[in-house]
């Protein structure tokens, strides 16, 4: 079931009318939730919810033998095989087949190898590393371990967040089953913004966006050098207002059911540097990285520059690879890496540290910098965007060819919407969210939900097109 | 605090609404809404010509012919492309009660291995006699047509979908086609309503091109010449031509054959001025040199072919083409009188045929190039056209 669907919306009514009018019924309504979220999932391929009640039910009796346990090793290390083993079989198993058969060609070898026929099941990305993130906080004694079954279920499956993040932390999520929830006015309207915010940028500008994406990647050899430039700026814009337009939903839901997500975007499209835009990016999955194996990873020599370089390399081309199995997100990965590189020099180079001070804080070199890093990102994210390393490097080759010829109707009529679209993120940028509109005048705040309604209405895109990071 | 929320939100809710329920009451006056399965029982049983043509929300093709084949179980059938669609009833004299036009149904070879598997199965009923159009994406090694499964996976009945009725919503918002029912009532769907669409025989009724034709008298392309210069299907280069395509028809032939069913494998017609040009082209006419030896081969092992033409060899003019590559009612009908009064048909079917009907209304003064006139909807175009014999 996807969030921009008719059928979603109905679900989604039945379950708020029946989560709240429930409100008094404690253990029916967590009831009601499991199953309105296993449903959820279910509805995609119900087969799957098995795999999520096994890496749920693991972590549960691993978070709850782990306090008096003699052998927390052995313990966090099953929680790490059951997670980390599904995860590698279901997306990994047949890019490890190919890459080791790749390899043996390279020296001469001739290996047969089959691969499998494997489904990726949605958000198994997502809901293993929450749940995992539950197991290693039991095992750093940063939490205790839930009592309750059910809330434990809920909090690896909740609907809202389940197939696409943002990835919950269980000090801050799981307390959130535990307490009475109370209808709040205020939380809900917020909830409201943020959905209609959301489907305003999944469905008007993303995937407005993705039609056009779809074809300049699909033949990149029809298309002017300029054209090609533009195709990754407005895939990071599809990317970006895809998968932050998803969160927005999510969190709307949630705010709505009476819970809290956390933020996965602060306007990352006006950072001055990868750095700043990372820290700024799908949060929820780079402090994860940070803190379960980057702040390890880097302590493993922590004087060392060097060695700080390397392993921020490694993390992002983790992250990368995270992403898919595919070598252009190690790539991906990779070139992030090394953008880093500066700032980590810059630490213990007093020189460089007041040069990107400098920058940082210089009104038109800042923007500067803010246009710099846009590019930057947006010619990354081709490899992101591109089935393989060939393509990748054609779209290259043909965008540094410097062939002549303009930009084509459709991607100056989309300009302008994009342009209008981060101009309103401008200048909301400083608030809690880029829709906040609380301060606004009654009739202002009308007129733009009039607005953005009809928008959706009129301009949304009501095809087959799932949300981006559904793959992951 | 709930209360007020939910008032709240319900009043918010009625811009939506409001916007859906005119476009679902706009499109339901318009029969768009109307599901191929509703569409399909009342098209058998009806007992005058209904046409099936949604022009906003889409008409699910493959579904609606697999649908309405299933229904109709009919003995004799056309199977093919859109060239395939002219075929009708009455020029299968004595079984036109038996006929169905299955066009568009299976667009590419995977289709047509899964209908003669299905027919192997007796999952569908097997007919007695297929008339195959053979037109060149069956042999192309780069169609996009092969992109879909047309029959394993038919499209879903855009009628029954939320999505596509929002999508038919804003396009009848956004092409402000918001606007009355057309007066007439002959089917479903916007264009069925006005005469344009799908026979109950599975024939398709070109209205726009007749009454264009009727008031000017001139061929048009159909912007084919263009498509061809500019490289867009179905010339998309390098055209080449796959010789494994033509290994899996030839075995698909012969899983018909082995299967008791007559066949006629329908060769196209392109208009005079389109294959003209084609000539000039290169690539086109490397490939097609190929495309006319496997005609051949099929001949040299004893099928029924109706060969490639143009309508100058059959002394007529392009008038008698739709468009460059749909020939029309009339110039189908004359392909398959002469090939079966002429070229002595090796199948029995074609030996049965009567074209009692058919010869009357080659002498009819009311038919003319491009369509017989014989639907009820066309006696306005009739009343104004100048009486005068067309076809010889």
């Amino acid at each position: 079931m996807r969030f921009n669907s008719v059928e979603f919306l109905i679900f989604f009514a039945i379950i708020f009318l029946m989560l709240w009018g429930l409100i008094r019924h404690r253990k029916i309504n967590k009831l009601v939730l499991l199953s309105a979220s296993y449903l959820f999932y279910g509805w995609w391929d119900y087969r799957f919810l098995f795999l999520m009640f096994t890496s749920s039910l693991v972590d549960f009796l691993v978070g709850y033998h782990l306090p008096k346990s003699n052998h927390k090793k052995l313990l966090i290390g099953l929680s790490l095989t059951v997670n980390l083993g599904l995860l590698m079989f279901f997306k990994y198993f047949n890019f490890f087949i190919e890459a080791t058969a790749d390899l043996m060609n390279l020296i001469g070898l001739k290996p047969h190898y089959t691969t499998l026929s494997i489904i990726l099941p949605v958000g198994i990305s997502f809901y293993t590393f929450q749940t995992l993130s539950y197991s290693l906080d039991i095992y750093k004694g940063k939490i205790k371990p839930e009592k309750s079954f059910i809330n434990f279920l809920n909090f690896v499956s909740f609907f809202p967040q389940l197939v696409a993040g943002p990835i919950e932390r269980a000090a801050t999520f799981l307390p959130q089953f535990r307490k009475d929830r109370v209808f709040n006015y205020d939380n809900a309207v917020q909830g409201m913004r943020l959905l209609l915010y959301g489907f305003f940028k999944k469905m008007v500008i993303a995937d407005n966006v993705s039609l056009r994406v779809d074809i300049i990647f699909a033949n990149p050899e029809n298309f002017s050098s300029l054209e090609l430039f533009f195709g990754g700026i407005l895939f990071f814009i599809q990317l970006y207002t895809d998968f932050s337009g998803y969160t927005d939903i999510a969190r709307g839901c949630a705010k709505l059911l009476g819970f809290d997500l956390m933020r996965n975007f602060k306007v990352p499209q006006f950072s001055t540097s990868i750095p700043e835009m990372w820290s700024k990016w799908h949060i929820s999955l780079t402090t994860w990285f940070r803190d379960y194996f980057f702040i390890w990873l880097v302590g493993l020599n922590r004087k060392s520059t060097l060695w700080r370089i390397i392993a921020t390399i490694i993390l992002f081309v983790v992250i990368g690879f995270w992403h898919g199995a595919n070598y252009t997100f190690l790539i991906f990965g990779l070139l992030n890496g090394i953008y880093f590189i500066p700032k980590i020099l810059s630490r213990k180079n007093k020189k460089l540290r007041q040069l990107l001070a400098r920058i940082n804080n210089h009104s038109v070199y800042s923007k500067l910098a803010m246009l710099f890093t846009l590019i930057l990102s947006s010619t990354t994210v081709i490899f992101f965007r591109s089935q393989n390393i060939t393509e990748a490097g054609e779209y290259f080759r043909r965008m540094l060819s410097f062939n002549h010829g303009l930009l084509s109707q459709f991607t100056l009529e989309v300009l302008p919407l994009c342009f209008g679209f981060f101009a309103f993120e401008w200048f909301m940028k400083e608030k809690s969210h880029p829709f906040e509109i609380s301060a606004y005048h009654p009739i202002l705040r009308k007129v733009m939900y009039v607005g953005l309604t009809i928008s959706i209405l009129l301009f949304g895109y009501f095809g087959e097109d799932p949300f981006y990071y559904f793959q992951f | 605090m709930m209360k007020k929320f939910i008032l709240r939100t319900l009043l918010f809710l009625t811009i939506p609404v409001l916007y859906a329920g005119i476009g679902e009451l706009y499109l339901s006056n318009l029969k768009e809404t109307t599901s191929i399965e509703e569409v399909t029982d009342i098209q058998k049983n009806s007992p005058k010509e209904l046409y099936y043509g949604r022009q906003i929300l889409g008409n699910s093709l493959s579904n609606y012919k697999l649908t309405m084949f299933q229904k109709k179980q009919p003995n004799i059938i056309t199977l093919g492309q859109s060239i395939t669609l002219q075929f009708r009833d009455f020029m299968f004299e004595p079984y036109e009660g038996e006929f169905y036009n299955t066009g568009l149904m299976v667009r590419n070879i995977v289709d047509l291995e899964y209908v003669v598997t299905k027919f192997e199965e007796n999952e569908l009923r097997k007919p007695k006699f297929i008339l195959l159009g053979t037109d060149l994406s069956f042999v192309l090694k780069t169609s996009i047509l092969d992109k879909q499964e047309f029959t394993r996976t038919p499209p879903i009945d855009r009628a029954t979908e939320s999505r596509s009725h929002l999508k038919g919503i804003q396009n009848l918002y956004l092409s402000a086609k918001l606007r009355r029912a057309p007066s007439n009532d002959l089917g479903f769907g916007k264009s069925g309503m006005e005469g344009r669409g799908y026979r109950r025989d599975g024939s398709y009724r070109h209205k726009p091109e007749i009454e264009k034709y009727a008031e000017t008298k001139e061929y048009h392309d159909g912007n084919l010449i263009n498509k061809l210069h500019s490289q867009q299907s179905p010339f998309l280069m390098p055209m080449e031509y796959e010789s494994a395509k033509e290994d899996r028809f030839l075995l698909v032939l012969k899983r018909f054959r082995a299967l008791d069913i007559d066949l006629l494998l329908y060769f196209p017609p392109y208009s005079d001025e389109f294959f003209n040009q084609a000539k000039q082209n290169i690539q086109f006419m490397h490939f097609w040199k190929k495309y006319i030896s496997f005609q051949s081969k099929l001949i040299d092992l004893d099928y029924d072919v109706i060969p490639f033409t143009t309508p100058s060899n059959l002394g007529l003019t392009d008038d008698y083409m739709v468009d460059a590559e749909h020939p029309s009612e009339v110039m189908s009908a004359i392909q398959l009188y002469k090939y079966c009064k002429n070229a002595n048909p090796m199948n029995a079917t074609l030996d049965q045929l009567t074209f009692e009907k058919l010869e009357m209304l080659f002498n009819d003064p009311n038919t003319f190039p491009i369509s017989f006139l014989v639907d009820s909807i066309s006696q306005p175009i009739k009343n104004n056209l100048k009486k005068e014999i067309w076809v010889q």
